[in-house]
């Protein structure tokens, strides 16, 4: 298969992907327990006024119809309007979108960047005190919950004040590119350490498996520096599991979005989602539902096409 | 002498049949039985209440008398963390067991019988998946109501997958096998085979899944009532306890640190023990199920 029809294939997949994710995303208001404009109105409100509402909202219609109606609406960009603020939910989310990318984009550069390192320096040299000391860590950062470790590095930097960085808040990059880079250094750590310890594990083994092949002996025979060695080939040759790795990890980092921001007073998606929750706010929660969703797709579009652009024996077969 | 030291050499030279339990193994299963005990007995045992409020005794520090310190209201922080430990640890177990019947029987299905149900199954949870764990969670609560019922029906629903996941992989790779034939030969119907062998054959990997999970849901549980999306104040959650002790946390640490320190001990011995039961049982199919 050639690389294009390859992708042209994943495309593809994605189509009844987001079919059947809209149709989750629809059936979340269908699951509300009552009728939804008896809820919206109040007990107080007359027969008259909940039958007027349910007709405008097309509640008399059956579920394949109201599906259909929805749909339609979603592919135009209405979303409808939050049940909450009364302000339409993608205007919303395209606002507070920037926050969550930022965000999203920070913990993966931390994490590729941490979990690389690490992995190499330890999969450089397995078995060694810092193989050990490194692997220790990585298991112990995957088994507790990363937004606590976020707490406690708000509370040592409250206590020792040693580093003088923001704690919350969200500074747009067009207002200030510094600011925006400080105030998501917290946040972005906190996001990052599951993905760094996952991403770290990958990069250990595949470098300790690389090591042991017949071009690194000839690399070292040649005389080929350690470190030369170490990044510009070994490093190459595991970038393509770390991609694989990053690509599992996106939904986890992007659903820690919702504690994290929440935790540093951050207004995104993650946030967004999780007050409409507080709220009962179903409509802005199929919005995000949606959009999310819809991110997701496109990263994984994204890194499998870097995979294939990364790993030439798969443009091969 | 000659005699004595073949003894010993001999001695040390029969192989254990039994490899013996790594102790980082026996220590998880002790920390394990010592958490359990502690939410169900211990606290029933505890003096003091994890709802009284004593006023006079605001945020103290940890002593004899309250090991964990007070909270903002007075209220025994131990006591609190070991109610709050009690709901997640039902929620993710009960969330788990409804993972493992839905999901266990429907990857049985699918992995058996494939064609359609096994194309509707698997796009389905496909979807699923594309949306992430704790946005689903989260979701869920909103459309659900914020209790423990909608807790364990999101993360059932989310654990599903990776139970159906584990359990149509390891399906589809047995029903292949020669005594699955020779049942099916036999006339064994198609509820005999996978109940009698396939099942079998999965339920070491499921259980390796299972442990992992419950580990996961707790720090789900945590996260989502963190969020003021679990369990309702006054009753105590380990989310609700994190949430309110960061107002405070630079004067009193301890009401964030022992929460986070009490998780971190049922995670990491539930993920030990998975590790243990991976390597005594041989490797299941499929990762970790983090939500």
């Amino acid at each position: 298969m050639r690389s294009s029809q390859l992708v042209i294939s994943r495309i593809a997949w994605m189509i009844p992907m987001l079919f059947l994710v809209s149709v989750i995303a629809f059936l979340l208001i269908e699951m509300v327990p009552g009728d939804p404009a008896r809820n919206s109105l109040g007990p107080d409100a007359s027969d008259e006024a909940v039958e007027a509402l349910r007709e405008q909202w097309h509640l008399n219609e059956p579920l394949p119809v109201r599906y259909g109606i929805w749909a339609l609406g979603a592919i135009q960009g209405d979303f409808g309007v939050s049940m909450s603020t009364r302000e339409p939910v993608l205007e919303t989310i395209f606002h507070r979108l920037p926050v969550t990318l930022s965000l999203a984009l920070a913990a993966m550069v931390i994490a590729v960047t941490l979990g690389v390192v690490g992995g190499m320096l330890a999969g450089a040299r397995i078995g060694s005190k810092v193989d050990r000391a490194l692997n220790s860590l990585a298991g112990l950062v995957l088994s507790v919950p990363d937004f606590w470790v976020g707490l406690l590095i708000i509370a040592l930097i409250l206590q020792t004040k040693i580093l003088p960085i923001p704690l919350q808040g969200y500074v747009p990059f067009e207002r200030s590119p510094s600011e925006w880079l400080v105030h998501l250094i917290l946040p972005g750590v906190t996001l990052a350490l599951h993905p760094a310890a996952e991403i770290f594990r990958q990069t250990r083994a595949s470098v300790s498996d690389v090591t042991g092949l017949d071009f690194v002996r000839t690399l070292k025979a040649s005389g080929v520096s350690r470190s030369h060695t170490l990044f510009a080939h070994i490093g190459k040759n595991s970038m393509v599991a770390v991609l694989a790795v990053l690509g599992l990890q996106l939904g986890l980092l992007l659903g820690h979005t919702a504690i994290v921001e929440m935790m540093f007073g951050m207004n995104g998606i993650g946030s967004l989602v999780a007050e409409a929750a507080l709220n009962a706010d179903v409509v802005t929660i199929q919005g995000c539902v949606v959009v999310i969703a819809v991110f997701v797709l496109t990263m994984n579009l994204v890194i499998d096409v870097l995979y294939l652009y990364l790993n030439p024996r798969l443009r091969a077969k | 002498m000659a005699f004595a030291e073949t003894w010993a050499r001999a001695f040390r030279r029969i192989p254990k049949r039994e490899p013996r339990m790594r102790p980082k193994t026996a220590i998880a299963i002790g920390a394990i039985i010592l958490v359990a005990f502690s939410v169900t007995i211990g606290a029933w045992l505890y003096p003091h209440d994890p709802n009284v409020q004593v006023l006079e005794d605001r945020y103290l520090g940890p002593s004899l008398d309250h090991p964990f310190g007070t909270d903002r209201l007075g209220r025994d922080l131990l006591a609190r963390v070991l109610a709050g430990g009690r709901v997640s640890l039902l929620a993710s177990v009960l969330s788990v067991i409804l993972a493992l019947l839905g999901g266990t029987a429907l990857g049985l299905l699918a992995g058996y019988l494939r064609g359609a149900i096994d194309g509707i199954f698997s796009r389905l949870f496909d979807a699923l998946q594309v949306i992430p764990g704790l946005v689903l969670l989260i979701a869920l609560a909103g459309v659900l109501g914020r209790d423990f019922t909608s807790v364990i029906l999101g993360l059932g629903i989310l654990y599903s997958i990776k139970i159906f996941r584990v359990t149509r992989a390891v399906t589809a790779s047995i029903r292949t096998e020669v005594y699955v034939d020779a049942s099916v030969a036999m006339g064994g119907s198609r509820a005999h085979v996978m109940g009698r062998h396939i099942l079998a054959g999965a339920l070491s990997p499921l259980l390796v899944q299972a442990t992992i999970l419950v580990g996961w849901g707790v720090v789900a549980e945590t996260g989502l009532s963190y969020l003021g999306l679990g369990v309702q104040p006054p009753n105590a959650s380990l989310g609700s306890i994190l949430a309110e002790g960061t107002v405070s946390m630079t004067q009193s640490p301890w009401l964030i640190i022992f929460p986070g320190l009490f998780i971190a001990v049922v995670t990491l011995s539930l993920f030990t023990l998975s590790d243990a039961l991976r390597g005594a049982l041989g490797r299941p199919i499929g990762g970790t199920g983090e939500a």
